[in-house]
């Protein structure tokens, strides 16, 4: 390597940690903090080094109830992940191959992502009382169904769209029927995009706020409503708060990994021709 | 029985007519080549007779079939894709099994046709490697494979050979048409490269704007183009503009040339002269008695391995001629030369119909 191309080698890196520690800050305080007691959360000027405690995790879990808000975030979020990947896989997949209600159709469902979705929670709210709905993990996952498909839809029907026809005409002219066409090899060949939307899927429904903070209630919440609880008239709790914003990153962080490993799977795929 | 007829086949994409009125029958094992530019129609028609389009009208029969409502995976035909399409997820040896793997044919038996055309394709040893470790070459081998395995009746290649690098496609031709031969399988190619058609066919379908131009064997349509279109897209040839008179005499600017073959009587005419035609000398007492001669002047001379291609400025229009290396008497640019044809050779069509 030349000389100047080492140097800006370096310059390159230093910008990088000190934006990279811009970002990573206030989560890695946000860890720190988790391990304190309140008493060292508050202290300014800040130390550095204490002995850690477990006790905010604790107490979160067992005062906070945070272990059925756990349970809700993730039944919700799986659940709606596991009903919309089906669904959009297949309306995707019929866009992208058979052009299915034309460009139009096409927009009308990306169309629906354009609303600012304050103006639709408070009708929903009207509709979900009427159906009693309101305060049920099951109508809370109805919303996120809704809100969600159009987007995977979408990311699903550029994957199919990367697809060449000829493998599936090939897969034909061998004699294999449509769907085991699809089945044997548009599907396996899909796998990793398919992963990938479901994870983000996932993690749209793991940190939705807005339709969580309306439709749900006390035995319903989902982790990001029972967070923002922890503001409370005594000030905010930030011991237990950061606790909580860490169980809360955890799934998340590991989905990522697994994301991650998925995508550069589906590049690599990219080679058929 | 006919392997294939294909009768009065018509298609439209939208607006676009893509295949007017499309008729060809084939003889068992026969080699037909479809050539014409992109956009001609004729992968319009290999894609119908694969059954991947619907005709708008016309029938297609596969052995005396008609097999217009068919569904491409109840045709006996296998085709060979110009991107290879080989499944990205699989094997070289899962590859060319599947149509067997998707008749759920016993395992042994499926072992034992995959190494027959492995070694039929020569790519033995390579069973396990996955497509993206293979060559392009080696892709559209295992393609040929796969397309072979299930004994198609009528073997579809869809321009094969375009992805290919020249030394590749020049090998692969060859070994094709020896593969098609040796099996004997009916085969329907599709082109638009001339030196593919002329080398591989038994018989080649020009095509132009969804119509078809000539139907002939390479020979005939090399030496007998039924229109100015078809001497122009195969094979190369020089274009003169002038007059016909009596049928006999072709006037170019002020020149009188005598020929024999002509589609004009009298009128607007354009006559097509090969390279290979036309032969060229310094002085004019080595013109045989009886040829058509023009004065000119050497502009390039280009080497072409096998046969060496002069370009030639004769009243400002540039004429071709070719001649095999070894008569190359060292003619090079600037040089005042002649040129003169045999009567026999040209042909002359009528003005109006184009070349383009």
């Amino acid at each position: 390597m030349r000389k100047s191309e080492k140097r800006w080698n370096i310059i390159a890196h230093i910008i990088l940690i000190v934006f990279s520690f811009i970002i990573l800050a206030p989560i890695l305080w946000t860890i720190r903090t988790s391990f304190a007691t309140d008493v060292i959360a508050y202290e300014i000027p800040p130390r550095f080094f204490f002995k850690p405690t477990i006790k905010n995790y604790i107490n979160i879990l067992v005062e906070n109830n945070f272990i059925r808000h756990f349970k809700n975030s993730f039944v919700v979020s799986l659940s709606s992940t596991l009903i919309s990947i089906p669904i959009a896989s297949l309306a995707g997949y019929a866009f992208a191959r058979y052009n299915t209600g034309g460009e139009r159709l096409k927009f009308t469902v990306i169309a629906t992502q354009m609303l600012p979705p304050i103006v639709l929670v408070i009708p929903l709210f009207a509709i979900y009382m009427k159906f009693h709905l309101v305060n049920t993990l099951h109508g809370l996952t109805i919303s996120y169904l809704a809100f969600n498909l159009p987007f995977l839809i979408w990311i699903l029907m550029g994957f199919f769209e990367g697809i060449p026809k000829e493998l599936e005409e090939a897969a034909l002219i061998d004699g294999a029927t449509p769907l085991k066409a699809f089945l044997k090899i548009v599907f396996p060949i899909s796998a990793p995009g398919i992963m990938a939307a479901a994870v983000l899927s996932f993690i749209m429904c793991w940190n939705e706020f807005l339709f969580a903070l309306v439709l749900t209630g006390a035995s319903s919440a989902t982790i990001p409503v029972a967070l923002a609880a922890l503001q409370t008239q005594r000030g905010v709790l930030i011991g237990k708060l950061s606790a909580g914003v860490v169980m809360a990153i955890a799934p998340i962080v590991i989905l990522s990994l697994f994301i991650q490993k998925y995508l550069v799977k589906g590049l690599s795929f990219g080679a058929i021709k | 029985m006919k392997a294939l007829v294909v009768k009065d086949l018509h298609k439209s994409f939208g607006n676009v007519r893509a295949v007017v009125g499309f008729t060809l029958e084939m003889e068992e094992g026969e080699f037909v080549t479809l050539l014409g530019p992109s956009g001609c129609g004729k992968t319009t028609v290999l894609r119908t007779v694969a059954g991947f389009e619907k005709a708008d009208k016309g029938e297609i029969y596969i052995f005396g079939k008609l097999s217009n409502d068919i569904p491409p995976e109840k045709r006996d035909v296998g085709m060979v894709f110009q991107n290879y399409a080989l499944f990205p997820n699989m094997t070289v040896a899962q590859n060319i099994a599947f149509s067997m793997m998707i008749r759920k044919e016993p395992q042994d038996k499926i072992k034992k046709r995959v190494g027959e055309l492995l070694e039929l394709v020569q790519l033995s040893g390579l069973e396990n490697r996955y497509p993206h470790q293979l060559s392009g070459g080696q892709m559209q081998r295992v393609a040929l494979a796969r397309a072979l395995a299930k004994n198609p009746k009528i073997l579809l290649l869809d321009e094969p050979l375009s992805a290919l690098d020249a030394k590749v496609r020049q090998q692969l031709r060859g070994e094709i048409r020896k593969l098609q031969m040796k099996l004997g399988i009916t085969t329907l190619f599709v082109t638009h490269d001339q030196e593919e058609a002329l080398t591989m066919s038994d018989r080649i379908v020009v095509m132009k704007d969804g119509v078809i131009q000539q139907i002939g064997s390479p020979r005939q349509i090399y030496d007998d183009p039924i229109n100015p279109f078809v001497a122009h897209f195969v094979g190369t040839s020089s274009f003169l503009e002038g007059e016909m008179l009596d049928g006999k005499i072709f006037i170019w600017k002020d020149e009188r040339f005598e020929v024999r073959k002509s589609k004009v009587k009298n009128g607007k005419a354009l006559m097509v002269l090969r390279p290979t035609h036309l032969k060229m000398v310094k002085d004019e007492e080595n013109v045989p008695d009886g040829s058509n001669v023009m004065k000119g002047r050497v502009s390039l001379v280009t080497f072409l391995g096998s046969v060496v291609r002069v370009h030639v400025m004769i009243k400002e229009e540039e004429i071709l001629v070719e001649m095999p290396s070894e008569d190359f008497w060292g003619f090079k640019e600037g040089d005042e030369v002649i040129v003169y044809f045999s009567p026999d050779f040209p042909l002359v069509f009528p003005k109006e119909q184009n070349i383009q």
